[in-house]
């Protein structure tokens, strides 16, 4: 029972939901960059929300099934074809062994994730318990490193095919696209004019940008000599600004320190959204308080446990 | 009596908890008091609690615990802290000091006006403390380097760095765990792995220990496995 990666697309990888808990030893959380999305495809084929599955990447891997296996689909619209018909997204998907499944252009989003029922992590490196790949630190996943072609992924024994669907508006997470959300740092030592100019202005996404950060191109934001900051870990989704002036918010494959000074940290619920966005995107931030946060992160909770029926 | 710490909020999933402001021992004492503390007691919705050098993150689970939640724990747990001397453990660390391995040697020594042995048994001579691990898994940032060393990082950052390599990184050293970029200045390179992943426990060295540099020669380098250029 197999996968075969005949094309391994731009950038796919094998992720989970991380390896949290070890920021002590340097060690990144890691994941899916859309946990929302892999959790939902996880869901589709009734597997655990945090069963491994493949992140892909803009564009997307050609691959074989060698057996009869339940996959589907979530995240990204890639245009999905499976032996040359369009799959509908959202929806639990049968391949029959030896066919084939392409992906085509970008529609929307960043990152689609892939899950077959019983996971795809069997070929995995675990290591702290997660098959989550970084590259970085050349851990999880296919040695640490994203898929090639000639790549094969064990499959567990498949469950008899089920017809699950994500039951409404998974869309409503990601809109509007382009504002995401975040709450600003208390007491930073940034000048007031920095967060004032970055809450109003737009930010692409540059072309260095990855799992680990995202730069934002926009205005030069002032920053203040305040010499080196003591390193200090770092909270997820945080916002960094390096003397160049120029904010970096901190992604699933983040350092566990840093020493720049903070504007404030993306609120949970927008990580998806976050993770969604593709370099040359534009983007606004806009400050709220922990209260909507937590309330924006809960709603999203409270549909996840009924989404897919 | 120390001043209590300073707590917030760092987005909608932490707390930092700040000691202060700069590297001491007395700050990382009080780090290391408190994070044992907050580890004998830990709640079910702590995901990690992560040292800096004067400092805590806790980061929890949202869904499991309201901020008022975090506050009260941290109220309730952190007045038994005690501030806790560290370096019961000792780990000597083999550093062949050469130009080929530590591209940096010389020309620090230069910078410096020091000849490179001087240089060697300035770094040899204290007894560092991981005051934390960072950057990457297992990479320690080394306090207690002699001010005479202490040098800023390179401009630009080095595309790869072999592991191993034994740099200074402004008024730390440390040692670079996997190949990687990196800024600090290189010195030499060890056979100590500071992380093996396929080890057990995977980190050589932990918060709160102590580190000794060893200078050893090309032979015992090789002997003791390590690579280097022939």
């Amino acid at each position: 029972m197999s996968l075969r990666v005949r094309k391994p697309g731009l950038f796919t990888t094998i992720q989970d939901l991380g390896r949290p808990g070890s920021g002590r030893w340097g060690v990144s959380p890691g994941g899916a960059m859309d946990p929302l999305a892999l959790t939902v495809a996880n869901l589709l084929v009734g597997n655990s929300a945090q069963a491994d599955a493949l992140e892909i990447t803009a564009l997307g891997p050609e691959l074989v099934f060698d057996e009869e296996a339940s996959f589907a689909l979530a995240g990204a619209e890639l245009s999905a074809a499976l032996d040359g018909a369009r799959l509908t997204p959202g929806h639990a998907h049968r391949a029959l062994a030896g066919q084939t499944l392409r992906f085509g252009t970008r529609v929307l989003g960043a990152r689609a994730y892939l899950a077959v029922a019983g996971g795809l992590g069997r070929s995995a490196r675990l290591f702290l318990g997660s098959a989550a790949t970084d590259i970085e630190a050349g851990l999880g996943g296919l040695g640490g490193r994203p898929l090639r072609a000639g790549d094969t992924l064990a499959l567990a024994p498949q469950p008899p095919f089920q017809a699950r669907a994500v039951h409404e508006g998974w869309e409503r997470w990601y809109q509007p696209p382009d504002e995401v959300r975040f709450i600003p740092e208390v007491g930073t030592q940034l000048p007031p004019e920095a967060l004032e100019r970055f809450g109003a202005s737009r930010f692409r996404i540059s072309s260095r940008s990855n799992r680990v950060g995202y730069r934002l191109e926009g205005p030069d934001l002032p920053t203040e000599r305040v010499g080196l900051q003591l390193s200090e870990p770092v909270a997820p989704g945080t916002l960094q600004l390096p003397p160049d002036g120029h904010p970096i918010v901190l992604m699933a494959d983040r350092q566990t320190t840093g020493g720049y000074p903070r504007l404030g940290h993306v609120i949970r619920a927008d990580v998806p959204k976050l993770a969604q966005l593709w370099l040359g995107d534009s983007l606004s931030f806009r400050a709220v308080t922990l209260t909507e946060a937590r309330q924006a992160l809960h709603e999203q909770k409270a549909w996840l446990k009924k989404a897919v029926v | 009596m120390a001043d209590a710490p300073h707590i917030q909020p760092m987005g909608d999933s932490a707390f930092v908890i700040r000691f202060g402001e700069v590297i001491s021992l007395e700050l990382h004492a009080r780090v290391i008091g408190a994070l044992r503390v907050l580890d004998n007691s830990r709640e079910d919705w702590v995901l990690d609690l992560v040292p800096g050098y004067a400092s805590v993150m806790v980061i929890y689970d949202t869904l499991w615990a309201t901020p008022e939640d975090v506050q009260r724990w941290l109220a309730e747990t952190l007045p038994h802290a005690r501030p806790e001397p560290s370096g019961h453990r000792v780990i000597e660390v083999p550093v062949w000091y050469h130009p080929s391995v530590g591209p940096d040697l010389e020309p620090l020594a230069r910078e410096k006006g020091l000849t490179v042995e001087e240089l060697i048994a300035l770094h040899t001579a204290p007894e560092y403390l991981v005051y934390m691990l960072g950057f990457r898994p297992g990479f320690p940032f080394l306090g207690g380097l002699d001010p005479r060393l202490f040098a800023p990082r390179l401009a630009t950052p080095r595309a790869a760095v072999p592991a191993g390599s034994v740099g200074i990184g402004g008024q730390q050293t440390g040692i670079y765990p996997l190949r990687s970029p990196g800024g600090w200045r290189l010195l030499g390179r060890t056979t100590l792995r500071p992380f093996a992943p396929e080890a057990d426990p995977p980190f050589a060295l932990g918060v709160g220990d102590r580190v000794r540099f060893v200078s050893i020669t090309e032979d015992r380098f090789r002997a003791l496995g390590g690579e280097a250029p022939p």
